[in-house]
């Protein structure tokens, strides 16, 4: 049996990332957390993944576990795979990993204030990579960075390579991160909320400058969010999350035109869009629950409309109903 | 026409000190001679981005920061020219429900003591069955569970304590609440369920909100008139109609034009407007128009000459020099 059905219409040759079945749990004092229970999917050359869920829902543990940067001794990888142009991540030494963080893959966090080192300058952190990965000299680093702060529409890049963080606005410093995870020429930039804490027009630049970059570098994004609005304009094909299980991965118009997961479809009736008609909202009863009392089978069951027997009992597997577009309810269920 | 609050040229400027024995160097002008009605029974949605001055709006009318200029009435009287007796009073008919639900609730005390704090204070309920009956009944009402009285806030989720804030703000018998920001926190999921809470509070008890957010898409679910504010000033309002339909000010359209677009249609239609750099600081403010330098319209009037608040017609105010 394939057991990743959602590149069944792709070559394999296309295929930059295929984690199948990664499985990642906390052990805790009292019980094991499964966070991410068997998530496969494929992020393709050149092509921006979005992976929206809500809080708690394994979307940043699953691709912080692509560069293996969520370590320690309560953190289990129970299983699967993270294959990063045919070899497996998960199974690298640190040694071999660290040759790949920052120059093949590179990250974009969430709080451009935190993910900063407030004691550097901008030039000498974003020079570190540049250091570690290439033989350039400093003069070349220097010159390349400048560039690049040019690219991501910085005024005066030659000022601010002297600035420390806290000189800069929130927009400024996402846009000093963008910048600073391009600088390598990466094959895959992981995105983890990076326009959340910003405001709309802030956002609007930050989102623009990504995929003016994008066209240019031809790099692969892996974009995670909750906003369904900016999934819905920045990604080619969106993976839906819930309970530490993809529940729905589909093309961005397909989504959001022909959504199949009850999870899916609440989502995007939830959100109030432009002239509604109606006084209230639709609305997905109950509470996201946390991952200490996670429902059996399938963890939406409790607040799903259609929900079965069958659903609390055992997790539904992954099926395709239309060419790359994957479903996991027992709705669309082979019988 | 019933205006239930009317704020006038509203100004809070806080100082900065430094130099010198602490002398107050400059001022940070977060609020610039605002002014806006709420009509009895209305939403006000209060939009802009962080930083412009619209939660310190609300927080100034509810006196939590005294104002520096301008009057705030409510129902007709003054608040800071009242006597401390009557501006107690008023003060139980306004309510604010904060951003942050994990830290606008105090950890040592259980729901049941938040929810009954205000009925305390105010003294609204004679015995202690009544007491309990009414908390009882603001819980049933936010769709809290009665029985969870004696728990403490931590072991709620994020939308029930939004919850356990909206009832403690009903608890007075409010008719004027402030929403600032009252759904950023949660979940998109949990944002439907509050937003429909607050909307059916509104039918069933007639209360009036003034809802600060900067989510666009549910500022236009749920008010009846929008201000927009940039930088300390209203520099447009009107009704959510005029407002999301025709823009006036080059800001409020490029702040409509940066909400990411959601079907297919709805992105083949929009023109994004990107704006370039950031919001200015709000002590070194630019002479003329506040927004010329981020303005793609701007000519010279623009940065020298500061825009009239003007009447567009059928109330749709704008402050800015051209017509478009």
């Amino acid at each position: 049996m394939k057991n990743d059905i959602i590149s069944t219409a792709e070559n394999d040759n296309d295929v930059l990332l295929r984690v199948s079945d990664l499985r990642v749990s906390f052990k805790t004092d009292r019980a094991v957390l499964h966070a991410v229970e068997g998530v496969s999917f494929n992020v393709l050359h050149g092509e921006t993944l979005g992976i929206v869920g809500e809080s708690g829902c394994g979307k940043s543990i699953s691709c912080m576990s692509i560069l293996k940067l969520i370590q320690g001794e309560n953190v289990l990888y129970e299983g699967g795979t993270i294959e990063f142009e045919g070899v497996n991540t998960l199974t690298m030494s640190d040694k071999q990993l660290q040759k790949i963080r920052g120059k093949d893959i590179s990250v974009i966090f969430q709080e451009p204030m935190t993910a900063l080192n407030p004691l550097y300058t901008i030039g000498d952190q974003m020079s570190e990579a540049l250091k570690l990965h290439s033989k350039l000299g400093k003069k070349e680093i220097r010159d390349r960075c400048i560039e690049m702060l040019e690219k991501v529409r910085i005024p005066n890049p030659r000022e601010i390579m002297l600035r420390y963080p806290f000189n800069l606005s929130g927009g400024m410093r996402q846009r000093v991160m963008i910048a600073m995870a391009l600088l390598t020429n990466p094959k895959l930039v992981i995105a983890d909320e990076p326009t959340t804490a910003l405001d709309v027009t802030i956002q609007a630049q930050v989102l623009d400058v990504m995929q003016s970059l994008q066209r240019e570098y031809g790099c692969s994004y892996i974009f995670i969010t909750h906003d369904l609005g900016v999934i819905s304009e920045m990604a080619d094909r969106v993976a839906v999350m819930y309970g530490g299980h993809i529940c729905e991965c589909a093309d961005t118009d397909t989504l959001f035109e022909n959504p199949l997961h009850p999870y899916t479809r609440g989502l995007i009736a939830s959100r109030p869009q432009g002239r509604m008609t109606q006084s209230r909202l639709a609305v997905i009863p109950g509470n996201v629950p946390s991952l200490a009392n996670k429902p059996s089978g399938c963890p939406f069951h409790t607040r799903c409309p259609d929900a079965r027997d069958c659903c609390r009992e055992r997790f539904p597997e992954t099926v395709a109903v239309d060419e790359g577009h994957t479903v996991a309810c027992w709705n669309y269920a082979k019988k | 026409m019933n205006k239930l609050l009317e704020v006038k040229n509203l100004k809070k400027y806080f100082p900065i000190k430094g130099g010198f024995a602490g002398k107050t160097i400059a001022e940070v002008k977060a609020v610039d001679g605002v002014s806006f009605s709420i009509e009895h029974g209305k939403v006000l949605g209060l939009v802009g981005e962080s930083g412009c001055g619209k939660s310190t709006v609300g927080r100034v009318i509810l006196g939590l920061n005294p104002k520096t200029d301008g009057t705030v009435l409510f129902d007709g009287e003054d608040l800071y020219a009242v006597s401390k007796e009557r501006l107690r009073e008023l003060r139980r008919r306004m309510q604010m429900v904060f951003q942050d639900p994990f830290s606008s609730l105090d950890p040592r005390m259980t729901v049941f003591d938040i929810i009954s704090e205000g009925i305390k204070a105010y003294g609204l309920c004679g015995s202690q069955d009544e007491l309990e009956n009414r908390v009882e009944d603001l819980m049933t009402r936010c769709g809290l569970f009665p029985d969870q009285a004696y728990r403490y806030a931590h072991q709620f989720s994020g939308g029930q304590r939004q919850r356990i804030c909206i009832a403690r703000a009903l608890a007075t018998n409010p008719d004027f609440i402030v929403l600032d920001e009252a759904v950023s926190a949660l979940d998109v999921s949990i944002q439907a369920q509050i937003i429909n809470l607050l909307k059916d509070l509104q039918d069933s008890i007639g209360l009036t909100y003034l809802f600060i957010s900067h989510d666009l898409n549910i500022v236009q679910f749920i008010s009846d008139e929008v201000a927009v504010m940039y930088l300390g000033e209203i520099v447009e309002y009107g009704t959510k109609q005029q407002i999301f339909d025709h823009p006036m000010h080059p800001y409020s359209v490029a702040l409509l034009s940066a909400v990411p677009a959601f079907t297919k249609e709805e992105k083949a239609k929009k023109q994004r407007i990107i704006l370039e750099g950031d919001l200015p600081s709000p002590y070194d403010l630019p002479e003329g128009c506040r927004f010329a330098g981020r303005c793609p319209y701007s000519d010279e009037t623009c940065s020298a000459v500061k825009p009239e608040w003007t009447d567009r017609g059928d109330g749709h105010f704008c402050r800015c020099h051209k017509k478009f």
